[in-house]
């Protein structure tokens, strides 16, 4: 024993060095399952010679190291033999069985009872049912080592005993109970996770139902936003409305504008006229400046020619004094020179004089031209500064002036011009008006000319133009042209404004209102058609309705109708039963009242025979019989003449028969209480009819007046002849009736009757039965005195 | 010699065919029967009937049944209803088709019948 608790103490150590060196786990194993051996203890029936162990053998088995160390180790001093096993060998010998869980097929529970049976030690390897083993090894991965469970159970049915110390080796004992709890515990975690995974299931639906109403709720808002699109669309087509309207006040103030600009083009021209006119003037005063410096030559030329005379009078002095010289021999000579000299000298000086008047005036002449040359420079400065001034305005206008011939050629242009139309100056003079329009048909030259033909007829004429620059490039402006006299000379006015902007704006504008009518026409066709359509279907739906209004109101007619022949079938259900037995009853009387009435036959001509003498005596008996007798038919005639229906033939009935049958038939009613008071004209009581409805039609009038009278009184019945008419009238003096029951007395149902007294049908079945007749029935009462049924009937022809 | 004339009366009540007896015997020689079949078997043997008169209800055929049956052999005859009910349209269609010259309700006046009997 110590040797072994050394050995296994060793085997321990090893085991657990082996461990940390990463040993086997089968040889492990191996080890354990020997030193298990050791451990237990048979019963009686194994003490063979040798230690039998079985091992089913798979690859995972530790098949070799057992076998290994069966050839060098004992098992309770007894040699170790090895077994390999299938399923169908007899394990009877055997002590041990090594088995893996998927080594066999059969199941553990079979192979665990089996070895019960047998009393062999069963050892699993890594077993997951340890219930269905005595010993299961297990390897622990993380802590590197060999343990194994004892199911201490299957170790006691088997019949093997284990000694404590096997716990020693990494052994413990299975409770079935722990191992119930444990599985219990199993599944209850399992349960749990499977009831969290419901959880969260379920928490996945709400997110999901929550997801769907937010998607609903999304829907919802495009909805809404549909809604607020058509809104916007609405909106939209306000706002473009006010855009119309806003374009429309915008045409207006364009036209204000371009209005505003023919009058600064007035004002401009006007300005021109004026630029013209201070041209002409300055033509005029450079002709009077011409004229003047004419004068001045003139004048320069008299006083040069005056210079020379005086030089030729200064030269003639010269010879004068030579001749002096030579004359102071010719004193008389120079005397008279003398007095020629002083005559001439008197000449002179009165020529001089003159020329000093002359001279002076002319100096007064120039010094006075010289005032009115200054007055005129500074006239022509002033002319000129404004010339200058109105040429400033000429070309600082924003717009370009053109000035041209009637025939197009261009005469001036203002700066503007050069710049709106890229020309220099010098460029402009040889350039025609069409050169400055585009080069297309709608300003071609042909229509220049037109244009320029309007400008002339009216005066002036506004319209819009494409120019084209020196580049060729085009561009929308606004011409005014206008006829004007400048210099004398007929000129067209051209001002030209560019609107280029404002045209393509405008061209976009119209291309825009464009789009914008077709948009609002597309859409009114659409509406107008989806219109049509929906007044199709309200059409179509509304002659549906009338169609069904008026069915309803047929089946309302007809179930009215069914129910009034329902009510009158019942009636006549009643009636033809009570017919069927009136008949019957007619009948059963019928033949006693024949047998007492031809007993009374025989009786009376018996005595009238045989017993004369007493015949006086009898004779009232007989007749008492005999009233008897009469009586009991007229009853029963009566009831015959009522349930008559079946035969619907007209016949001629006698009206006063009718009643007497009626009144018979109504004799409990009318006995002591009622007086009947009956004046049927000869004349006026046979008619063509049925007779069993004429008598249902006036029994229910006469059940009614006697119902009427509430204790005594009287019911008249007369009829008289009313031309081809028998006028039949009831009156009873009973309790009457307002207007009000007499309005509705006809009515089927209608009753003063309580309930379950009269069905409320006598009078509209009478009605029926008079109206088939051909005749009419009418009903006057006053309340408290009595009520008249008045009835007219064709008389029998 | 005998100058009454013989008339034929068919009834299912003995006590109906007595009182006719009596009531008819002075005037007639009266042949009675108490069904349809007897009837016509009293026809086919007498002589010289003069007139046939019926009840309606009756065991085997009705009155008009019989009539109808007794006009195939004797045409000549007098023919008639006497019967408890009120007019039926059997009654009335035999009348329309003179099949009967007339009808009686009872309790009939023997003293009608008789008038009828000898009016043509």
């Amino acid at each position: 024993m110590n040797f072994q608790l050394k050995y296994i103490a060793l085997l321990f150590l090893l085991i657990h060095w082996n461990a940390s060196a990463q040993v086997d786990s089968k040889k492990i194993k191996a080890t354990i399952l020997f030193q298990i051996c050791e451990y237990i203890s048979w019963s009686e029936g194994k003490e063979s010679e040798t230690f039998t162990i079985g091992v089913f053998d798979s690859p995972e088995m530790f098949t070799e190291d057992i076998e290994f160390l069966a050839k060098i180790k004992q098992i309770k001093l007894r040699k170790v033999d090895i077994k390999k096993l299938n399923s169908s060998n007899t394990l009877d010998d055997f002590h041990v069985l090594v088995i893996q869980e998927n080594s066999i097929k059969s199941q553990p529970k079979e192979l665990y009872l089996t070895c019960i049976e047998k009393g062999i030690l069963l050892i699993t390897d890594e077993s997951t049912t340890p219930e269905y083993s005595m010993i299961n090894l297990k390897y622990n991965r993380v802590e590197g080592n060999v343990n194994f469970e004892i199911n201490k159970k299957g170790l006691d049915n088997a019949g093997l005993k284990y000694k404590d110390e096997l716990l020693l080796h990494g052994g413990t004992i299975i409770d079935i109970r722990n191992l119930y709890r444990e599985s219990k515990v199993q599944l209850e975690t399992e349960v749990e996770k499977v009831s969290n995974l419901q959880k969260t299931l379920h928490e996945i639906n709400k997110e999901l139902t929550i997801k769907q109403n937010t998607i609903d709720i999304l829907s919802q808002e495009i909805e809404l936003q549909r809604i607020k699109h058509t809104n916007l669309d609405d909106s939209i087509k306000t706002q473009k409305k006010i855009i119309l309207k806003q374009s429309t006040e915008i045409n207006k103030k364009v036209n204000l504008l371009l209005e505003a600009q023919q009058s600064l083009m007035d004002l401009k021209l006007q300005q021109y006229n004026l630029s013209k006119e201070i041209v002409t003037k300055e033509q005029s005063l450079q002709k009077l400046d011409t004229i003047i410096r004419e004068r001045e030559f003139q004048i320069k030329e008299q006083f040069d020619t005056l210079n020379l005379k005086e030089q030729i009078i200064k030269e003639k002095d010269k010879t004068l004094a030579l001749s002096f010289g030579f004359g102071a021999l010719f004193f008389l000579s120079a005397v008279f020179i003398l007095k020629a000299y002083r005559t001439k000298k008197r000449y002179n000086a009165q020529l001089e004089l003159e020329v000093d008047k002359r001279t002076m005036e002319l100096r007064e002449l120039n010094s006075s031209l010289e005032q009115e040359i200054e007055k005129r420079k500074l006239f022509e400065e002033k002319l000129i500064r404004s010339e200058r001034n109105y040429r400033e305005i000429f070309n600082s206008t924003s717009d370009a002036i053109i000035v041209h011939a009637l025939n197009g050629k261009i005469l001036d242009v203002n700066s503007s011009m050069l710049n709106l139309y890229g020309y220099n100056r010098n460029e402009i003079e040889e350039i025609h008006v069409s050169e400055l329009s585009a080069n297309e048909t709608d300003f071609s030259e042909k229509i220049i000319k037109h244009n320029i033909e309007n400008a002339i007829k009216d005066g002036m004429t506004t319209f819009d133009w494409k120019a084209r620059r020196k580049n060729n490039e085009c561009l929308w402006v606004q011409v005014v042209l206008k006829t004007a006299t400048i210099g004398g000379e007929e000129r067209i006015l051209a001002l030209v404004r560019d609107i280029d902007e404002k045209k393509r704006n405008e061209l976009e504008l119209e291309n825009y209102r464009y789009r914008l009518e077709q948009m609002v026409h597309q859409r009114t066709e659409e509406l107008e058609k989806v219109n049509n359509e929906l007044e199709a279907i309200n059409e179509e739906l509304f002659s549906t309705n009338e169609s069904l209004l008026q069915q309803k109101n047929e089946l309302q007619a007809t179930l009215n109708e069914l129910k009034k022949a329902q009510e009158q079938l019942v009636e006549s259900e009643k009636m033809a039963s009570i017919g069927f037995l009136a008949a019957g009853v007619a009948h059963e009387i019928n033949n006693p009242l024949n047998f007492i009435q031809g007993g009374l036959f025989g009786l009376t001509s018996y005595i009238e025979e045989h017993l004369t003498s007493h015949f006086s005596e009898l004779k009232p008996l007989l007749k008492a019989i005999d009233t008897g007798i009469q009586r009991a038919t007229n009853i029963v005639t009566g009831l015959n003449h009522f349930s008559r229906r079946n035969d619907t033939s007209m016949i001629c009935c006698n009206l006063d028969t009718i009643i007497s049958n009626c009144l018979v038939m109504l004799q409990n009613n009318i006995k002591n209480r009622i007086t009947i008071s009956k004046d049927i004209k000869f004349d006026a009581r046979e008619v063509t009819g049925n007779e069993g409805k004429l008598h249902q039609a006036l029994l229910n009038i006469l059940i009614n007046a006697t119902q009427a009278i509430e204790n005594n009184g009287v019911i008249t019945i007369t009829s008289k002849r009313a031309g081809d008419l028998i006028k039949l009238q009831i009156s009873d003096t009973g309790s009457g009736m307002d207007k009000e029951i007499i309005s509705k007395i006809f009515e089927p149902f209608y009753t003063t009757k309580d309930p379950g007294e009269g069905t409320g049908l006598g009078l509209s079945i009478t009605q029926k039965i008079i109206s088939e007749h051909s005749g009419s029935i009418q009903i006057s009462s006053e309340l408290g005195k009595g009520t008249t049924v008045s009835i007219l009937l064709p008389m029998a022809t | 010699m005998d100058t009454k004339k013989t008339i034929l009366y068919v009834d299912d009540e003995q006590l109906n065919l007595n009182l006719f007896e009596i009531s008819f015997k002075k005037h007639y020689n009266v042949l009675l029967a108490e069904n349809g079949e007897k009837g016509l078997e009293l026809l086919d043997k007498s002589e010289n009937v003069y007139a046939v008169l019926s009840d309606m209800k009756m065991p085997g055929m009705n009155g008009v049944q019989f009539i109808n049956e007794a006009r195939k052999k004797h045409k000549d005859k007098k023919y008639f209803i006497i019967t408890g009910y009120d007019i039926t349209p059997e009654i009335s269609m035999a009348l329309d088709s003179k099949l009967i010259t007339k009808y009686f309700q009872k309790p009939y006046n023997a003293l009608e019948v008789k008038t009828a009997l000898e009016e043509d």
